[in-house]
């Protein structure tokens, strides 16, 4: 993938937020049952909010981004891939957005290894964070799950 | 005025001059090796002696301790006066099965944590005396039958035979109605009989409190698996049923998605507690389901089921019997006396562990388990320290079974059957409140499990009893509206 200027990469971003909310809201209209769905519906409010966030984002803030340090609980890295099917459980569901969000952080993470300019440098480590805060949201709501099953 | 001084119950703790009397027990080395009952319970001199520890006070904190508000000090008092029978026909009016309660009953998290005498020295022991009084009666002949109201005419259906449907089965057999419970095992008692082992739950002490209530009239139809041989419509709209109440529970089990984890010899902790303590696999040839023997067991999990699984596994003749658990000792939410037991009875614990990969041979065996050592890490915004891996800590452990304990929730089958029930987005099913227990569906209620996800023995009693009430109104009423109210 080649990206020519910040605004390219803003875009593709935005792109793959959109992506994801579309993902959650498609899966949500597959639910027969109200437990599956609120969850999906509540993912895709979130991706929106994220892809809001890109929209709003202003490419001459990019150069003055410092990386700050995101926890990684890792809960996701070890797990099998899992795709989606209807009537999947609560669990499930979680695993599946994390299982999103380390691959999308990943991404970002190995376009930061590829490119030089410093400014789409800093952009890819910024998109990396912001997709690094959504894991760890996520992995936190699921570590406080399985916590009170005794995992 | 300091608590030290003077509670706000206006008792005076002073330090207890007898000691809290302890529980005899197995040998740990023997007992390892048998599925008989691990405590043995008090003899009547220690029961009034550790009943004489109790100061009585006049507004004990002990009640508002227990989930159902048990009158504490007005059983003790009995069992000091060596009323034993009435002490039990005493905790039956606010509790159904003490017997089962004084020995799974996590006292030392409810009445027991805030009993005054434990605040210079022990705590009562409540839930030694409430089994021993349970236990007593027991063993002193069969319990006469009260007498029943006339009947009312309506048709109660309760799905479920866990601790949850047997109490609401109880109260409303006592208001006269037509009880039905559907069961979908065998055998009636939920987690009590499939989950919950010998050691911990003699399951003779289940049968007789099943056979109580059959013996009250209550129709038990077990092999009943509600949302395939009747839906809840059809037991409303065909079946002539008046009101249902659903404690399905929650034994759905998770798993952890790791690689490996299909392979053979990988168990949930579910299934290998139902075959051990509902189809007897201990007992071959007796009874014809044997279970594999094992020789290196890890258990993943630091709950009472993965305790439950673990000593079973010991007990089965597991040279080693591992506890693999992701956080520190202090974090594991199984009861210390059970985490204590195990410990005891030579389990292996591997705390601050994760497993990463279930590792098999050619044939689809289980042959080991790759984990990872794990930390603490930097305290979130909650202020908790969640487990991180440790860089480049993996380590293979030789293992032919792991058993996986590490939650359940609600099985999707009543819900798929009924679509006007409404969930929660974890897949509960979604209440009133708790005390009306009342579903999204006209004449349904839920409760235990199935509601609050998996919980305790007495939760799901009080439940049960709440949703008995509300029950009891509907049918009297007729109404649906919050709260009852027009
Ligand atoms: C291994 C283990 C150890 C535990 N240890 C403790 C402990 O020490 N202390 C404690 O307080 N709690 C303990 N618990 C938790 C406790 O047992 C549960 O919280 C409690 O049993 C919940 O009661 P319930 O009535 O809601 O459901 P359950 O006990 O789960 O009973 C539900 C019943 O419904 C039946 N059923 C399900 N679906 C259908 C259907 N479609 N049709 C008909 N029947 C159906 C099931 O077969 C089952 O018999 C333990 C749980 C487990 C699994
Ligand atoms: S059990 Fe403890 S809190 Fe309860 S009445 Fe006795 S001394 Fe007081």
């Amino acid at each position: 993938m080649s990206f020519k200027s910040i605004k390219d990469i803003i875009k593709y971003a935005i792109e793959k937020e959109a992506e994801a909310m579309n993902f959650y809201t498609e899966a949500g209209k597959q639910e027969k049952y109200s437990a599956g769905k609120k969850t999906f519906e509540s993912f895709a409010n979130e991706e929106k909010k994220h892809k809001t966030m890109l929209e709003d984002l202003d490419p001459k803030n990019v150069a003055g981004f410092n990386p700050a340090r995101i926890a990684d609980l890792k809960r996701s890295d070890y797990m099998v891939d899992i795709t989606y099917k209807a009537g999947m459980s609560y669990p499930d569901i979680l695993r599946l957005a994390m299982k999103r969000e380390e691959k999308a952080k990943k991404f970002y993470d190995d376009c930061v290894g590829h490119v030089d300019a410093g400014g789409h440098k800093k952009l890819f480590q910024m998109l990396s964070q912001e997709e690094a805060k959504h894991k760890l949201a996520l992995e936190t709501l699921y570590d406080n799950l399985m916590a009170k099953g005794g995992d | 005025m300091s608590e030290e001084k003077e509670t706000k119950a206006g008792e005076k703790p002073k330090k207890p001059k007898i000691p809290r009397q302890s529980m005899p027990e197995q040998d740990p080395h023997k007992r390892a090796g048998n599925f008989d009952s691990v405590t043995l319970g008090y003899k009547m001199e220690q029961a009034a002696l550790e009943a004489s520890r109790c100061i009585q006070c006049k507004k004990p904190f002990c009640i508002s301790g227990c989930p159902v508000s048990i009158d504490i000090p007005g059983f003790i008092k009995l069992v000091k006066e060596k009323e034993y029978l009435k002490a039990a026909q005493h905790i039956k009016k606010y509790n159904l099965l003490p017997a089962v309660c004084g020995r799974v009953c996590p006292q030392e998290d409810q009445c027991e944590k805030v009993c005054i005498v434990g605040k210079k020295g022990e705590p009562v022991a409540i839930g030694r005396l409430e089994r021993f009084v349970a236990d007593y009666e027991a063993a002193h002949g069969e319990v006469p039958l009260p007498e029943l109201p006339p009947k009312t005419g309506k048709k109660v259906a309760v799905v479920g035979a866990g601790p949850g449907g047997l109490t609401v089965a109880f109260d409303l057999i006592m208001l006269g109605h037509d009880v039905t419970i559907f069961e979908a095992l065998h055998k009636a008692g939920g987690v009590l009989v499939y989950g919950i082992p010998e050691f911990r739950l003699p399951k003779a002490i289940v049968e007789r409190e099943v056979q109580y209530l059959t013996r009250l009239g209550v129709d038990l139809k077990l092999n009943h698996v509600i949302g395939k041989i009747r839906t809840i419509d059809q037991l409303m709209k065909e079946d002539g049923f008046d009101a249902v109440f659903i404690g399905s529970g929650a034994g759905l089990p998770w798993f952890m998605d790791v690689p490996g984890e299909n392979l053979n010899g990988v168990y949930s902790a579910n299934e290998y507690l139902t075959r051990n303590n509902l189809m007897k696999s201990f007992d071959f040839p007796k009874h014809d389901t044997p279970i594999k023997k094992h020789k290196n067991v890890a258990v993943i999990g630091g709950g009472n089921v993965a305790m439950d699984s673990v000593r079973t596994a010991l007990r089965l003749g597991a040279d080693n019997a591992y506890i693999v658990y992701r956080r520190s000792r202090a974090e594991m939410p199984a009861r210390k006396e059970e985490v204590d037991h195990a410990e005891h009875e030579g389990v292996q614990f591997k705390n601050l562990t994760a497993p990463v990969r279930v590792i098999g041979n050619e044939q689809g065996w289980v042959t080991g388990l790759e984990c990872l050592k794990m930390d603490l890490g930097e305290p979130d915004a909650s202020g908790r320290r969640r487990p991180v891996p440790v860089k480049g800590s993996e380590f293979i452990m030789e293992m032919d079974a792991v058993i996986i304990a590490i939650g359940t929730s609600a099985n999707p089958l009543i819900a798929q059957t009924t679509p006007d029930l409404k969930l929660n987005k974890k897949g509960y099913i979604e209440v009133e409140n708790e005390t009306t227990c009342r579903t999204s569906k006209k004449g349904v209620f839920a409760g235990g499990d199935i509601v609050t996800g998996s919980a305790t023995v007495i939760l799901a009693m009080g439940a049960g009893r709440n949703a008995a009430k509300s029950i009891q109104q509907y049918l009297q009423t007729g109404e649906w509206t919050p709260n009852g109210k027009q």
